[in-house]
């Protein structure tokens, strides 16, 4: 936390900014990157994405109030933007935007950076038939290790609904597997 | 907070054996230098088009302009006040030489029936002039002796009275 608070101090010196911003790309470069892929699926669509996230980041941390932390801040931008891009773009592969399994895992195999293999594909496939809500705070917690605290600040749905949705979601996964196998 | 590299490439190992999800070799390196070179680009046109704020910088240049165009009409003003001096002093000049000779010699020159529009212009040209002249000679001895001190006063007075009304 004291790296975050020292970072946010940096950031909002202009003297310091973009050795700050420098420092920040470091730290959640990758982070953000899976975050936005989950969401977006193919990796070009993910690149994109995470310029946009970071330049809004650039702009916006002056006004950043400090009421969440700043990496809770990130992924909320990084998930805004993932949505926007899916809503602009209409893709019809998100599940975010369109219930339509098929449409998912099509898109995720059609990409050049997927070289999943049968079991990877079922786990695919068994996350694409949760529900929005159940998916998201899955991949949040179980991908990006985020804490329920962190992932109720960014999604603003209560905790106890978010540890209710994602149990639910390990349960179906394990099912679904199993029904594969 | 866990070391942020590990933990990046821990979440990195994680999608890639999980999900089966695979990124360009490099990709996040090249990615750092797009960012910050987008991020660069965005904040260039505000220092290149004019290192000043338009706050301070329209009101300089709305100064430069006024001074200029102020120093030009001074200019221009001096020049028509010359102009004007150089004219009554011609006109000053030629007008004794018109009541001499040129009025008489013309005169005779006249037939009887124009000599009553001859003498109108005359009139208007030689002797309308000449008492604005005096006027203004007078004038210009009333702003003088304002700058003239008090002990010197009567000698300007006398002087100036002699040389330009009686004379």
């Amino acid at each position: 936390m004291n790296q975050e608070v020292e970072l946010i101090k940096d950031l909002k010196n202009p003297k310091l900014k973009n050795k700050a911003f420098k420092d920040l790309l470091d730290l959640y470069q990758e982070r953000l990157y899976w975050h936005i892929r989950k969401i977006v699926i193919t990796h070009d669509n993910t690149s994109d994405v995470l310029q946009n996230t970071f330049i809004k980041i650039f702009k916006g941390i002056d006004k950043f109030k400090e009421k969440s932390t700043l990496h809770t801040w990130m992924y909320r931008i990084a998930y805004n933007e993932s949505l926007r891009f899916l809503e602009q773009n209409k893709i019809k592969n998100s599940v975010s935007i369109d219930e339509n399994n098929n449409s998912y895992i099509k898109n995720l195999t059609q990409d050049s950076f997927f070289n999943g293999n049968e079991i990877q594909l079922r786990l695919n496939k068994a996350i694409s038939e949760l529900t929005n809500k159940q998916k998201r705070v899955f991949q949040m917690k179980y991908f990006d290790d985020l804490s329920f605290k962190d992932i109720s600040d960014i999604l603003n749905i209560s905790e106890n609904t978010l540890k209710s949705s994602y149990y639910s979601a390990v349960k179906i996964i394990e099912k679904k597997i199993l029904e594969q196998c | 907070m866990k070391n942020s590299n590990q933990q990046n490439k821990d979440i990195s190992k994680l999608h890639k054996e999980k999900l089966g999800m695979d990124i360009p070799n490099d990709f996040f390196a090249k990615s750092k230098q797009t960012i910050l070179n987008k991020v660069i680009q965005e904040e260039q046109p505000r220092q290149t088009i004019f290192w000043l704020r338009p706050m301070i910088a329209y009101p300089i240049a709305a100064s430069i302009v006024l001074a200029i165009a102020l120093t030009l009409w001074m200019q221009n003003k001096d020049i028509d006040t010359t102009e004007q001096i150089t004219n009554t002093e011609t006109i000053k000049t030629i007008s004794p030489d018109m009541l001499d000779g040129d009025f008489l010699t013309s005169s005779l020159l006249i037939s009887e029936s124009e000599m009553d529009t001859y003498l109108n212009s005359y009139l208007i040209t030689n002797v309308v002039i000449e008492a604005e002249l005096s006027q203004q000679e007078l004038e210009n001895i009333f702003i003088n002796s304002i700058l003239i001190e008090d002990s010197l006063i009567n000698t300007y007075l006398n002087k100036s009275l002699i040389e330009n009304i009686v004379l």
